[in-house]
């Protein structure tokens, strides 16, 4: 019964984890631009909902309604400002600015905030019992909306006319240019949904876990992960990666020890990158990730 | 994944033909003998003319910042393979030659250099696996690779001492490195700074600068020319993190102090490659030049905003970063050529009227 727990646990964790992914699969695996700052802005997302919640009362699922468009346009301005300037340049030039941004982002919440522990009770806090599980409210509700979205992005990839332009864009756009897609405004929109993402994870992962300035760090670190491990550009990759991942950490902490969650997901990424670089599901992107592919 | 030669030094003939030869090839070796002299008078004189503690402090911080920033530069900069995870080697060097003096009493200036070693060997380890990823890939590894030193660290207790870290025993001796003047650590420090700014300049001017510049334009252009890429990739790898290891145990012995987040969190890696890209990626004087701006940088917004600008500095770094990378893409180093480049044409063409 401990394993069911722990396995429906790691279930749910993944969940949220999937949603932080889609975000960056958008970005990273569809129109490739690598944004280290991606767990920063699930940060700024936090303390929005955070903010919203002791300033005027609003529960972080109502809020959300407000963050996400304000996220979407968010994206689209950092997409203008920095990211637009990079396009066609050094691949370097864009890792570099997204760990400036990174730095820029959480010392400014650091500035604002402080490095305070920061928690909102709600009623998400509370625990429901199925049989003899377990399920924390708040993680049920991040977990079932993030399906929600995951799915509605692969639809909206797969079947409207943005989805089947931004397919285009990413396999070649010189083509797509000549076809009158407009490339940047592609990437902006792209760059907007990926934003909008870490502002909606922000408000449901709000309930359920503290903020602090670094909190994106590691949000970053396993939203690539998962990328990678899901197969790049995948919606439905990193929507299954996302689960493995929350399940492996899940299942380290309880098998394992607590200490050493992280590091297994870190050894299971190392090993993925250097035996398996087309990720677990095999969508060939491998020429770009090995130089022997 | 095609390569702009944004970050070069070398690769510009076409657009300035005849202007500068010398700087298109690497400025002479008798130069950069003249640049390591003037480096290594000014580190000597330094604790000569002041006895202020606090000038020493901030000369130590440019002098660690320049030497972890020139170390990163060999890989980054002039290999083209970004690292983001060198505070695991910075942090290796300094616990190894940390523990060692605690636990077994090896002198520092044993355990520093086998603590560079240990950086180093790790290094090769890690890039024999790692080098083939290109681009974010790498960077990711990099990433992954201090993230697990640093959980590692903070949870073998036993071996580490945990999250509060290790403090070295104040001993004054110069056996044990510690000095009761802080103008010693400006000659030890600075000294080293002196021997990397040598090497740098040595691979500069030697063959394996260029192939790694080759490598970093483009490996199939350069293995084509007979050029072992990977090779070239893991002796600068090695070189890289074993100088890091080093700059980990000075800073430790400097501060008598040394703790798992300080030493192998991203902050570090990041430090290190922010000077290297303010100063000029691939280039000799770059991260030095990155390293005094950063520096001062830091101590006159600390000082004007005091403690409620704690993370502001950071701030404006990031915001830097961002700038710099977009628009000057050669940092301090590129603007100072292109000043001189200038110069030197509007004299050529008054000569020629």
């Amino acid at each position: 019964m401990v394993l069911l727990q722990v396995l429906v646990s790691g279930l749910l964790l993944g969940g949220v984890y999937s949603l932080v992914s889609v975000g960056l699969t958008v970005v990273f695996g569809v129109v490739r631009i690598s944004n280290f700052a991606h767990g920063a802005f699930v940060m700024l997302g936090m303390y929005s909902a955070y903010w919203a919640h002791e300033l005027f009362a609003l529960d972080p699922y109502v809020a959300a309604v407000v963050i996400v468009p304000l996220f979407f346009l968010l994206g689209m301005g950092v997409y203008q400002l920095a990211f637009r300037h990079t396009i066609g340049k050094d691949p370097l030039v864009q890792i570099f600015v997204s760990v400036g941004l990174l730095v820029a982002l959480e010392n400014l919440a650091l500035f604002l905030f402080g490095a305070d522990f920061r928690t909102v009770r709600t009623f998400a806090g509370q625990t429901a019992q199925l049989g003899p599980v377990n399920l924390p409210v708040g993680l049920l509700i991040a977990f079932v909306v993030s399906l929600a979205v995951a799915l509605a992005l692969m639809a909206l990839i797969q079947r409207t006319k943005l989805g089947r332009a931004t397919r285009a864009v990413t396999q070649d756009r010189v083509a797509a240019t000549l076809m009158g897609v407009s490339t940047h405004r592609m990437y902006s929109v792209a760059f907007g949904i990926s934003i909008a993402c870490t502002g909606l994870a922000g408000s449901l992962l709000m309930p359920i876990k503290a903020v602090y300035p670094t909190v994106g760090t590691q949000f970053t670190l396993v939203a690539f992960v998962i990328v990678v491990l899901g197969g790049m550009g995948s919606v439905s990759g990193a929507l299954i990666g996302g689960l493995v991942v929350g399940l492996v950490e899940s299942l380290a902490g309880y098998y394992v020890s607590p200490a050493y969650q992280q590091l297994a997901y870190f050894v299971v990424f190392i090993i993925v990158l250097l035996a398996r670089p087309q990720g677990l599901f095999g969508s060939a992107v491998a020429a770009e990730i090995g130089e022997e592919a | 994944m095609t390569r702009t030669s944004e970050s070069s030094t070398v690769e510009e003939p076409q657009t300035t033909p005849s202007t500068r030869p010398d700087a298109n090839e690497s400025p002479g070796r008798k130069i950069w003998a003249i640049s390591l002299a003037v480096l290594a008078a000014i580190v000597a004189v330094i604790p000569l003319v002041t006895e202020n503690n606090y000038y020493f402090d901030v000369v130590i911080g440019i002098l660690l910042l320049a030497a972890g920033g020139s170390a990163w530069n060999l890989l980054g900069g002039y290999t083209g393979q970004i690292s983001l995870g060198h505070a695991g080697f910075f942090g290796l060097g300094g616990y190894v030659s940390v523990l060692l003096f605690t636990q077994h009493g090896v002198t520092p200036w044993i355990g520093i250099p086998v603590g560079g070693l240990v950086a180093g060997l790790v290094g090769l380890l890690i890039g024999g696996l790692t080098l083939r990823l290109r681009g974010p890939f790498f960077v990711l590894a990099t990433i992954a690779f201090a993230q697990v030193l640093l959980i590692l660290a903070i949870n073998l207790d036993d071996l580490t001492g945990g999250s509060p870290g290790v403090s070295v025993p104040f001993k004054a001796g110069v056996a044990n490195m510690v000095f009761d003047n802080r103008g010693s650590y400006v000659w030890l420090i600075g000294g080293f700074l002196v021997v990397v700014f040598g090497l740098t300049a040595w691979i500069e001017t030697h063959r394996l600068g260029s192939q790694a510049r080759a490598v970093r334009e483009s490996r199939d252009a350069a293995e084509s020319l007979g050029i072992n890429s990977t090779s070239v990739k893991l002796q600068m790898t090695a070189t890289s993190s074993a100088l890091t290891g080093i700059v980990g145990g000075l800073s430790a012995y400097y501060i008598a102090f040394i703790d798992p987040s300080s030493s192998f969190g991203i902050g570090r890696s990041i430090d290190f490659v922010l000077v290297a890209i303010i100063g000029g990626m691939g280039t000799v004087w770059g991260p030095i030049l990155g390293a005094i701006l950063i520096q001062l940088l830091h101590n006159e917004l600390s000082g004007a905003l005091g403690s409620s600008g704690a993370g502001l500095y950071l701030v404006v770094y990031g915001v830097l970063m961002i700038v710099v990378v977009l628009f000057f893409p050669k940092g301090i180093v590129g603007g100072l050529d292109i000043v001189r480049r200038r110069i030197r044409t509007n004299r050529e063409g008054r000569a020629r009227v």
